[in-house]
């Protein structure tokens, strides 16, 4: 059922009559009166796929100079998203005064055009593009619920995912991945192995019902330690959009500080040690500053051997 | 090093016995001047390496050649006698179409086509293994295909998919031109995914075969406004499992 106020009167007769009656509706209302038909969809509350599915009508019928600015930008910035000569000819260009209402624009399109996803694939790229300018040019981080849904979404109906997830990660942000893990709790099998292989972990080594838990739980220890690669669909079939420094979580600091030559001299032994090892340092070196700073300091004081001695002991040999 | 069923090969003696190309003699000196151990189980598997390698880099010329374009996976383009283009642009090999022929319409009619990098790299790979398995053995080990990035990977080929830090890096090898601060409206453009054709030369689909400083110019030209860090060639590689393949041709 329809919630008549979350509706402007355009979008009311796209949803219940489909399309055909948007277009029809409008193309009346331009042949009579130029204005009407632009206040028909200059309404605060038009869902941003009802301006998309009018374009060829607002341009065939000359609406376009009648529109307000914001679906004016809209469509600015649709012609320069699909690349679309006809539409940026016609549309004219982003002005100076244009630049300033960009990321409320896109915003626009993004919050009220998500539901439509899936209307064809000049509108799904539009969204990829929105999400891409509003996280990589405006840091706008406030979206990634709606892209997080986007992508289960889309991954659900076997719709291409790919750019979008190069665009959620690029927030460079762990909520990132705290959203992603939401959907370890999925009764959707198909969100619990696409969350998976983003957050990297093996869909068939978790426990499932502890997976969600144990997985904040990682988050926690690891947060601050955190480092984005960038690592993409496009370059490798496992990618890892994000790791664990563990220099840093060594050294429970950022280990892109400038470092002391005592951190330094740290750091070389603690290269030296294997893999597992460096992992057993470093959750018994977080483990124990955030216990105690004293008894921290004082374990580091040890050599590395004596270190690694302590750190086995104490977490009775777990990795 | 080279070592085959333990004894160190001898370099003469094996490229008297083998005579390989340019391109394999290339490759065989940068294995034999290496300081990494490179172990095989026998000559055949030494000699398969370097076939598949030399395949690689003349599949890659001919798919240059082909005519297929560069497209996104929304626009992505196949010929659908073969193929059935999908929801997320990748290609899945029809059912009563044979696999070896679907992989050469590729190269015979390109122009049919078009896809981006990352796929053109997995259609590299399945043409070199055409011209050494040859129709039978090809179609028989590869019976169902999905050209999709690196995703859907056949899984006697799922190595190529993933990369490392190698001690050397050889001609045939896949390797990746990164990014960083690519314009937000060119995702395709994050990167390029490249064959190492030898001399300083790699192929990758939208770019042709170029040297590295041609790519990482053309990757910097699709930045953002006020891009900070260049484009530049990762130090890793993707490859094949060489051995799993040669089991396949010379089964034990």
């Amino acid at each position: 059922m329809l919630i008549r106020n979350a509706f402007c009167y355009a979008d009311r007769v796209r949803c219940k009559y489909g399309t055909k009656a948007l277009k029809s509706a409008f193309c009346s209302m331009a042949e009579q009166d130029k204005q009407s038909a632009a206040d028909f969809i200059n309404n605060k509350k038009l869902k941003f796929s009802s301006l998309f599915l009018l374009i060829p009508e607002i341009f065939k019928l000359s609406v376009y100079e009648y529109l307000n600015q914001r679906n004016k930008l809209a469509i600015k910035l649709c012609g320069k998203m699909l690349k679309n000569q006809d539409i940026i000819s016609k549309s004219g260009k982003i002005s100076l005064e244009d630049e300033e209402a960009i990321p409320q624009v896109l915003k626009w399109i993004l919050l009220t055009g998500a539901a439509d996803d899936g209307l064809c694939d000049d509108y799904d790229e539009i969204l990829d593009f929105t999400a891409s300018l509003l996280i990589n040019t405006y840091h706008d981080k406030t979206i990634l619920p709606i892209l997080a849904n986007l992508i289960f979404k889309r991954n659900r109906n076997g719709y291409y995912i790919h750019d979008l997830v190069w665009v959620f990660f690029h927030c460079y942000d762990s909520d990132a991945l705290k959203l992603i893990a939401r959907y370890l709790r999925s009764n959707e099998p198909s969100d619990i192995k696409l969350a998976c292989k983003l957050l990297g972990l093996n869909a068939e080594e978790f426990n499932v019902k502890k997976r969600y838990s144990e997985y904040l739980a990682y988050l926690k220890e690891n947060e601050p330690y955190l480092r984005f690669t960038g690592e993409s669909f496009l370059r490798t079939s496992r990618p890892r959009p994000y790791n664990v420094d563990w220099d840093a979580k060594y050294l429970c600091k950022n280990a892109d500080d400038n470092l002391a030559q005592t951190e330094i001299a740290l750091l070389d032994a603690f290269h030296s040690a294997e893999d597992n090892t460096k992992e057993i340092l470093c959750r018994y070196s977080q483990k124990l500053h955030r216990k105690s700073v004293d008894a921290w300091k004082q374990w580091l004081h040890n050599p590395i051997e004596e270190q690694i001695k302590i750190a086995a002991a104490k977490l009775g040999g777990r990795k | 090093m080279i070592l085959v069923a333990n004894i160190t090969v001898d370099l003469a003696e094996f490229v008297g016995e083998y005579a390989p190309s340019r391109i394999e003699k290339n490759i065989l000196d940068i294995l034999s001047a290496s300081s990494h151990k490179y172990r095989y189980s026998s000559s055949k598997q030494l000699e398969f390496e370097l076939a598949l390698r030399k395949e690689i880099i003349n599949a890659a010329e001919s798919l240059n050649r082909s005519g297929m374009d560069f497209e996104v996976f929304r626009k992505s383009r196949c010929n659908s006698r073969y193929w059935e283009r999908t929801n997320q642009g990748g290609f899945v090999l029809k059912d009563d179409a044979a696999p070896s022929q679907a992989i050469q319409d590729i190269f015979t009619n390109g122009f049919k086509y078009a896809t981006e990098c990352a796929t053109a790299m997995i259609i590299v790979y399945y043409k070199a293994l055409l011209e050494l398995y040859g129709k039978d053995l090809f179609d028989e080990t590869f019976p169902k295909i999905h050209l999709m990035n690196w995703h859907h990977i056949d899984k006697n080929l799922t190595e190529v998919g993933l990369m490392q830090r190698e001690t050397d890096y050889l001609p045939g090898d896949r390797r990746y031109f990164d990014n960083p601060d690519v314009s937000p409206l060119s995702p395709e453009m994050q990167g390029e995914n490249v064959i190492d054709m030898g001399n300083g030369r790699f192929y990758g689909h939208g770019m042709g075969i170029q040297r590295a400083e041609a790519i990482i110019r053309e990757l910097n030209e699709n930045r953002k406004r006020n891009a900070k860090e260049s484009a530049y060639l990762l130090d890793s590689a993707g490859r094949p499992d060489f051995k799993k393949l040669a089991d396949i041709l010379y089964p034990r």
